[in-house]
């Protein structure tokens, strides 16, 4: 991560983890940034709670994602697998934490996943958010095509709507394109009383003097952010906390894409 | 039967007048532009360098030294330069199967054009297809495909999802998939909550997550198509931009080669393939590892991602736009790979891999179309260069594979280029015996090798041939800085020449060492200051040289003297007699002296050989000694058996003993024991002979008297010394000139001899003896004692025999 400590400064990052797997790569660059910022990295592993009692239903099955098989979700598997994710995310949190030289904490937390999201990027200044490794619905390139495009001219793309926390989300946005030589994509979310006009003057005059290409889109509505990012598909997604947590919990339903989300 | 005389001084040495040379110092004489006496080797290889027959390469034989090389070289320089440059040759990528690199002929500098116009190429391309892919359009028609998958994606997950929430079931991702859950008012059914319900409840719940399930998973094994829709929409799309970039470029290139038909036919192919994997250009290069690459996990990039010359690029194999003829290629270190060329291999993430840019080319490539010299020994002793010398002779196609691939060793997947056709003029260079042993161990020989050159150990020496040494001398002193040699200083290398070449009517074809004398006289003149290589200097350097290489003949003749060796040089012997032998160490060739000994008993006629007995005699030493038994048989008593048993030996002999030229010494040693009639130790004896007595020329006859004389000046000459050699040799002589000035003063001799009656007449001073007109030699003579000795061993023989019996029969 290659944020330079004396522009951002944060007292916590948190990375959000839930049941698909240990992304160690993902855990390292957390690491990298808590340690960049002189933050306290805190791992919060989602257990989802409706999950947790669909198991120990007699009547749950599941459709391989991958397959399309259908099967029977036999009782306590879904907690068994949750725990032992949970134990493995906490052993290699520890692992890059040491490797940093970070001070770290990890906790297991149970309940809806959007409150769950919501809560923990209510106390963190920056929650990465771990892409959710196959999403249903999504377009899903190829490994090779989607290391490609991860090389290429994927952009860092940032939501934008004036407000303090988008701010610092335009601010870390731009230092990322910077360090990874890519473009940048500015997207505009107008708030109540706001013109796409006066953000996007905003935006720009934030940007003066970087050295960043970037775009300046203008979003649709928030209902539809989910379909627009489909459609630009991203490197990496920042977006401040409010009013975005509930988009980016959808988003990660669909895409393979972090997210960081600022406070 | 004429006494045999001595020969005079003049007969000894035939010396080269430097007053016959039209030349003061070789500063005056013109370049050498041809070979030497080597008439039938030189029309040899001009007629094997102008058949264009397949078969018809060349073996050119004969002893090293002999100018082979130089001549060859420049002969077939001269036939090269006539005749058009020989094309370029280059591999390219096999599209289709990449493993088979397809080879492209194109002529005389047209590869190297070709080389770089590709390399051109990919470079605007490198430029024209990221650009295409950068435009806004592009952006908006790939989004537009994209934005519609993913709108048809979301209404069809957000009319499931409705559909089963209206039915009370909520859709969950779990790790591994998706799930249904009963809800009720928003929250999932807890498992206490689902004990509660109603029988037909849960049973209605249960089937409508099966219902839902069912759809959903229909709706789901219809994802992959829309998928692949969209993928083919994408692929077309790229595929219009990447030939709208480049299809314009390789048009014009194909239109430059328009004559080249397979040329264009490759363009096509790689325009083709640049559409194809048009992404190899859209990747960025050279970005350091980045927060992309660790959270998303970027591979490593392949190397043709890294550089796509190594796909599209063009690997100019043989080159030969600098040629003005055909080439002439030496290869000095013919091994398989340096012949047939191979294919390297790079490490890469641990592993090696390979392609057709790192096939490289042999001697056979570069000498394609043209002429490959050789030397025979190296390609018969490199492992399998032979074979794959004749393998590409046979074929006609040069094929490059690794000798592992090449005797079925490996079988991991290598590259398999395509053969290349080769035309082409092989020219071996090789001593004789390897000639002779390929044409008779090796069937194929002759079929690709059906042109001999034979160049000869000597030529005549004629006039013409002392000028062109002249010439040579001359040329070599200009070409290597050396001075000017004077008249005096060739004719005393041509003496030296006809020396060697152990004929004082023919010189030596062996040039080299004449060079040699040359430079090595250049060195000492240098020492003495003069600016013009003499006589003296040459002289010198010739003794030098002996004197280098005499280690092992001092050795020899410092033993004779102190009487180790036994060699007597006066007084007269029975049985006993000097003969001469040759010996070779090295590069110097000596003679010596031998003593052999004959004994006698009564026996069967049957004269041994302990040479040939214990295995150190050779097969013409061991028929000369049987040609004796022939000669005694015939010559003298024909009404009565043989009746003795004789041993022949050469004394303080430790190593074998080969060639027939002490026959006649051996005979004279039994005659001498059979007459019980001593003979001269003061002269040694060289010479084969013959069932009827003639003495037959041997090799070496002028080492072999200075052999002797050696021993004799040591000792101090007494007038009385001497040699006798075969009459036939006389024409051979070349001798030191201390032997002819002890001629000259009396003090040593040299004897012809045709007869071995000459030759015993010489050693016991006794008439030999005609028969006369009753058929009986004359008492007094060595016949007339042989013959009588040889009756009394007969009848003594008969009288043993008699006696014996009688007692057996008692």
């Amino acid at each position: 991560m290659s944020v330079p400590s004396q522009t951002v400064r944060a007292r916590r990052v948190t990375v959000a983890l839930r049941g698909y797997g240990v992304d160690a790569r993902l855990l390292d660059a957390a690491a990298r940034l808590a340690r960049d910022t002189t933050a306290e990295l805190t791992g919060v592993f989602f257990e989802d709670i409706d999950l947790l009692r669909l198991a120990e239903l007699p009547v749950a099955i599941e459709i391989c994602r991958t397959t399309s098989v259908r099967r029977r979700v036999e009782a306590g598997e879904i907690t068994r697998e949750l725990t032992a994710q949970a134990a493995a995310a906490e052993q290699a949190l520890g692992r890059v934490a040491a490797q940093a030289g970070v001070t770290w904490s990890f906790r297991v937390v149970r309940g809806a996943v959007r409150a769950l999201l919501e809560a923990a990027a209510a106390e963190a200044d920056i929650t990465i958010v771990a892409a959710a490794h196959g999403a249903l619905w999504g377009y899903r390139e190829s490994a090779a095509q989607a290391d490609r495009r991860a090389q290429d001219e994927a952009p860092v793309a940032v939501v934008f709507d004036a407000s303090e926390p988008a701010k610092r989300a335009l601010g870390i946005a731009v230092r990322l394109a910077v360090a990874e030589q890519r473009p940048l994509t500015v997207i505009l979310s107008p708030g109540e009383g706001e013109t796409g006009e006066s953000l996007r003057e905003q935006a720009q005059r934030a940007l003066a003097g970087q050295s960043v290409r970037y775009h300046v889109l203008d979003a649709p509505q928030n209902s539809h952010l989910m379909a627009f990012l489909c459609a630009h598909v991203p490197s990496m997604l920042v977006v401040p906390v409010s009013p975005f947590a509930d988009a980016v919990h959808d988003l990660q339903q669909r895409l393979d894409v972090p997210a960081l989300l600022v406070r | 039967m004429t006494a045999a005389k001595p020969l005079a001084p003049e007969s000894l040495f035939h010396p080269c007048d430097p007053a016959d040379f039209e030349f003061e110092t070789t500063d005056e004489l013109d370049d050498l532009v041809r070979i030497v006496g080597q008439d039938r080797a030189v029309e040899a290889v001009r007629f094997g360098a102008a058949m264009p027959v397949d078969g018809y390469n060349l073996f050119v034989l004969g002893p090293p030294g002999t100018g082979r090389h130089h001549f060859v070289s420049d002969f077939l320089a001269q036939q090269a330069a006539e005749r058009p440059a020989a094309p370029d040759w280059c591999y390219v990528n096999n599209f289709a199967e990449p493993h088979k690199p397809r080879a492209l002929e194109l002529p005389a500098g047209r590869g190297t054009k070709l080389r770089e116009d590709v390399a051109s190429l990919i470079g605007e391309v490198q430029t024209a297809i990221p650009s295409a892919f950068e435009t806004e359009d592009y952006h908006h028609r790939r989004q537009s495909y994209e934005r519609g998958f993913q709108e048809e994606q979301e209404r069809i997950f957000q009319e499931a999802q409705r559909h089963a929430e209206e039915r009370g079931i909520r859709i969950i991702q779990t790790p591994t998939g998706v799930t249904f859950a009963p809800i009720r008012s928003g929250e999932v059914v807890t498992p206490e909550e689902f004990e509660k319900l109603s029988d037909d409840e849960k049973k209605r719940l249960e089937q409508e997550v099966e219902k839902i399930g069912a759809e959903f998973q229909a709706l789901m094994q219809g994802t992959p198509k829309r998928v692949r829709r969209l993928r083919e929409q994408l692929r077309e799309l790229d595929r219009d931009v990447t030939v709208f970039a480049v299809g314009g470029l390789i048009d014009d290139l194909a239109e430059s080669y328009k004559d080249l038909p397979e040329v264009v036919e490759y363009l096509k192919e790689m325009q083709g393939d640049l559409i194809e994997n048009g992404d190899l250009f859209r990747a960025s290069r050279d970005r350091p590892e980045n927060l992309t690459q660790l959270i998303m996990g970027a591979g490593a990039r392949s190397q043709e991602q890294s550089d796509p010359m190594r796909r599209y690029g063009v690997n100019l194999l043989v080159s030969n736009a600098d040629s003005s003829g055909a080439p002439v290629v030496v290869e000095d270190h013919p091994a398989y790979v340096h012949l047939i060329g191979r294919i390297e291999h790079q490490a890469h993430l641990g592993t090696l891999v390979t392609d057709f840019q790192l096939i490289k080319p042999g001697a056979l490539h570069r000498a394609n179309h043209g002429y490959l010299v050789l030397d025979a020994r190296k390609v018969l002793t490199e492992p399998f260069a032979w074979s794959a010398l004749k393998e590409t002779l046979r074929s006609g196609h040069i094929r490059i594979e690794s000798i592992g691939q090449a005797y079925s060793l490996v079988s991991t997947v290598s590259l398999e280029p395509e053969p290349i056709p080769v035309q082409l003029k092989v020219v071996l260079i090789g001593e004789r015996m390897l000639y002779y042993l390929l044409e008779a161990l090796d069937p194929e020989f002759s079929e690709l090798f059906k042109v001999s050159a034979d160049f000869d150990d000597r030529m005549p020496r004629s006039a013409e041939n002392q000028t062109l040494l002249a010439q040579l001398l001359g040329t070599v002193a200009r070409r290597e800085g050396l001075n000017p040699l004077h008249c005096s200083a060739v004719a005393r290398v041509i003496e030296e020449s006809a020396r060697y070449a152990g004929d004082a009517e023919r010189l030596s074809a062996e040039l080299r060492r004449a060079i040699d004398i040359a430079r090595e006289a250049h060195s000492f003149a240098c020492q003495r200051g003069e600016a013009v290589i003499m006589a003296e200097d040459v002289q010198v350097a010739i003794d030098a040289r002996d004197r280098r290489q005499s280690r092992v003949r001092d050795r020899m003749q410092e033993e004779i003297l102190r009487g180790t060796l036994l060699i007597d040089t006066e007084g007269a012997k029975e049985g006993q007699i000097n003969g001469l032998a040759v010996s070779r160490v090295g590069q110097h060739t000596f003679g010596h002296p031998t003593r052999i000994t004959a004994r006698l008993t009564v026996g069967s006629g049957k004269v041994i050989d302990i040479e040939r007995e214990v295995e150190l005699g050779g097969p013409l030493h061991s028929k000369g000694v049987l040609i004796l038994s022939g000669f005694l048989a015939s010559h003298y008593v024909t009404d009565r058996p043989l009746s003795f048993s004789a041993t022949l030996v050469f004394e303080q002999s430790y190593s074998g003993v080969e060639g027939d030229s002490a026959s006649s010494a051996e005979l004279y040693a039994l005659l001498s024991a059979l007459a019980r009639l001593p003979i001269k130790q003061s002269l040694a004896v060289t010479g084969s002979v013959n069932q009827y007595g003639e003495v037959q020329a041997i090799g070496g006859v002028n080492e072999k008297i200075e052999g002797f004389f050696d021993i004799c000046h040591a000792r101090g000459l007494t007038g009385e010394q001497g040699v006798i050699i075969p009459m036939a040799n006389v024409k051979h002589l070349m001798l030191r000139r201390n032997v002819v000035d002890a001629v000259a003063d009396g003090k040593f001799h040299v004897y012809p001899v045709q007869t071995i009656d000459q030759g015993m007449e010489l050693l016991s001073g006794m008439t030999a003896g005609e028969r006369d007109l009753h058929g009986e030699f004359p008492e007094g003579t060595v016949n007339h004692r042989i013959t009588r000795r040889l009756i009394e061993l007969a009848d003594n023989r008969r009288a043993f025999a008699s006696d014996h019996g009688a007692e057996e029969r008692q």
